[in-house]
């Protein structure tokens, strides 16, 4: 909250920058056991070819066959469009943070307690902006590689108990909507 | 432009996957595991009387009462009057699950081994000879410390931890486990001994074990005959052997001791069946339940006056019948937790319609008709019942099983 609230102050200097997008979260190439992610980033306007920023929204996807898990990320951004003066342009960005896992009910059922934690986040991404006719508002096509940790805990009779370290890894196709 | 198409087309190309690294411990028994040579060594035969806290074969020998605690040992009772039978000693023998007694020989199985004991002075019996390695099927391998050849002396309570990688991808049908521990026992044999004609006949799931003891105090292994699977019980009668299974009854003629000939089987539904002879009928319980796999509670009269040709002539409904005795005319048929029942066998086409007593409250496992009192193995002890009367048993005294928690 300190960094965006630092980021607007400092929004008069820089200009203030926003890309939402929808995503779609899948293993490869058939959307078998996919979900989404809607994602928001605020951030400022560096370089001309440079945002810095920070990324969050929610997740929602299958894991290990075990049905889908939500994630809210929170990660910081960086952006880079290669020719932003045109109406069409190749643009990279890179995510780094850590998502959480509080929406998934941490539970107990007869005498099995669960317990689920986030983990780190990591998502490098790539694509093509399009700008609107007249206007600085632009809308993309993307796609990357989202790497997220997560953790699930589950102890029976307080003396047995399971715990799994997932390392998730999709492919992410997302379309987007900034300005 | 057509780069888009590229980089969302490669994005898609890529499959990906989660991998899962798994840990944890739970609480569990495990077996102890140990050698032979092990179990061997330890041997200490005698010892004053202890518990009883289960029990399995009874022998009634002279005045005493032998009674196994299967996987200990051999509870020896003074039982010179049945109302009151003595706790003497206890034979201290790992792995013990059947005793045969011949010639004031006791033959009891311990593990792999057929040990020989002497009888002389009953209430402490002599091992005279042990035939090593004789019941190879109890053998198990030590999972936990990869070493074949084991013995199962006891469970313990054990704290055991897991770490596993496993990777999915619904691409991929199979998981893969690549640093797995699991635990899986396989069971020893249950060994069944009679003995007939100068012969130790001990059965397990599925072979017979053949051993002559022409000089009693030093069995000789003779060979093993395979008989099939689901063997039950073995009763000797004159020159034929009767070996129930879970799915019918064998008879074999022992005429020529050392080597048994399958005259007939006689093959009937699943179940497990323990049977009992006189000159004419086999009289076959069928019980139902899960052990046995069978659906049905009977009562069979088998003729065997051909013993090529055995024929089922009446069958009975009965409850949940497992041991069963015959004295002179009278069938004593235990029915587990529905209790002891009698039936006049006089007129075997109507036997099982002419019960003549039922002690509901003794469940029922097995009874002997012994030379001084009718001897039933039940849930709570032994009974030992008067049974001068055959149609009226008078109870003499119960030896109590200890519960345990």
């Amino acid at each position: 909250m300190a960094l965006l609230g630092s980021l607007a102050a400092s929004a008069q200097t820089k200009k203030y920058t926003n890309h939402n997008e929808l995503s779609v979260i899948t293993y490869g190439p058939a959307f078998l056991e996919s979900g989404f992610g809607l994602h928001t980033f605020h951030g400022l306007q560096v370089h001309e070819k440079y945002a810095v920023g920070l990324n969050t929204g929610l997740d929602r996807y299958p894991v290990n066959n075990e049905g889908s898990k939500w994630f809210v990320p929170l990660s910081a951004k960086i952006n880079y469009v290669e020719f932003p003066a045109r109406k069409r342009s190749f643009f990279a960005a890179l995510d780094l943070g850590y998502s959480f896992a509080f929406l998934n009910k941490d539970g107990s059922e007869e005498n099995i307690a669960y317990e689920y934690r986030g983990g780190l986040l990591l998502n490098p991404q790539l694509g093509w902006r399009f700008k609107f006719r007249d206007s600085q508002k632009y809308w993309s096509l993307g796609g990357g590689y989202r790497y997220q940790e997560y953790t699930s805990r589950d102890t029976h009779d307080e003396v047995s108990r399971n715990e799994n370290k997932y390392h998730l890894h999709r492919v992410t196709l997302q379309i987007g909507l900034g300005f | 432009m057509k780069r888009i198409w590229l980089i969302l087309f490669g994005v898609t190309a890529i499959a990906s996957c989660d991998k899962i690294d798994s840990k944890g411990q739970y609480l569990t028994r495990i077996p102890v595991f140990e050698t032979m040579e092990s179990v061997r060594a330890k041997a200490t035969p005698i010892s004053s009387p202890i518990a009883m806290l289960k029990t399995g074969k009874i022998y009634v020998y002279q005045d005493y009462l032998f009674i196994n605690e299967p996987h200990k040992g051999i509870h020896i009772f003074n039982n010179i009057n049945p109302s009151k039978p003595q706790a003497i000693s206890f034979l201290n023998i790992p792995g013990n699950v059947d005793i045969a007694i011949l010639d004031e020989k006791l033959y009891a199985d311990s593990f792999t081994d057929l040990l020989t004991f002497d009888l002389a002075d009953p209430a402490s019996p002599k091992l005279l000879t042990r035939n090593k390695d004789v019941f190879k099927t109890v053998l198990q391998m030590d999972y936990i410390n990869n070493k074949p050849d084991m013995v199962v002396t006891g469970y313990r309570d054990s704290l055991v931890s897991y770490s596993y990688k496993n990777k999915y991808s619904p691409y991929e049908t199979k998981y893969y486990d690549y640093i797995a521990e699991s635990g899986s026992g396989r069971g020893g044999s249950m060994a069944r001994f009679t003995l007939a004609n100068k012969h130790l006949y001990a059965v397990d799931q599925t072979t017979l074990h053949l051993f002559n003891v022409q000089e009693a105090s030093k069995p000789v292994y003779v060979k093993d005959i395979k008989i099939g699977a689901g063997i039950e019980t073995i009763f000797p009668f004159k020159n034929s052997l009767f070996i129930g299974s879970n799915t019918g009854m064998v008879i074999y003629d022992i005429s020529t001791a050392s080597a048994p000939v399958e005259l007939s089987r006689y093959n009937h539904i699943r179940a497990c069946d323990p049977v009992v002879v006189n000159d004419k009928y086999a009289f076959v319980t069928l019980r139902a339940g899960v052990t046995c796999g069978g659906q049905q509670n009977l009562l069979e009269v088998i003729d065997i006056q051909d013993l090529k040709q055995p024929t089922l002539k009446y069958s009975f409904a009965l409850e949940n019948p497992h041991g069963l005795a015959l004295s002179d005319q009278t069938l004593y048929i235990c029915e587990g937790k529905y209790g002891f029942k009698s039936f006049d066998a006089n007129d075997v086409s109507q036997i099982g319609n002419k019960l003549l007593e039922n002690h509901k409250e003794v469940k029922s496992m097995d009874v002997i008709a012994g030379p001084n009192s009718l001897v039933v193995v039940g849930e709570a002890g032994i009974y030992q019942y008067d049974y001068t009367n055959k149609a009226k048993l008078k109870e003499l005294s119960v030896i109590p099983i200890t519960k345990t928690n």
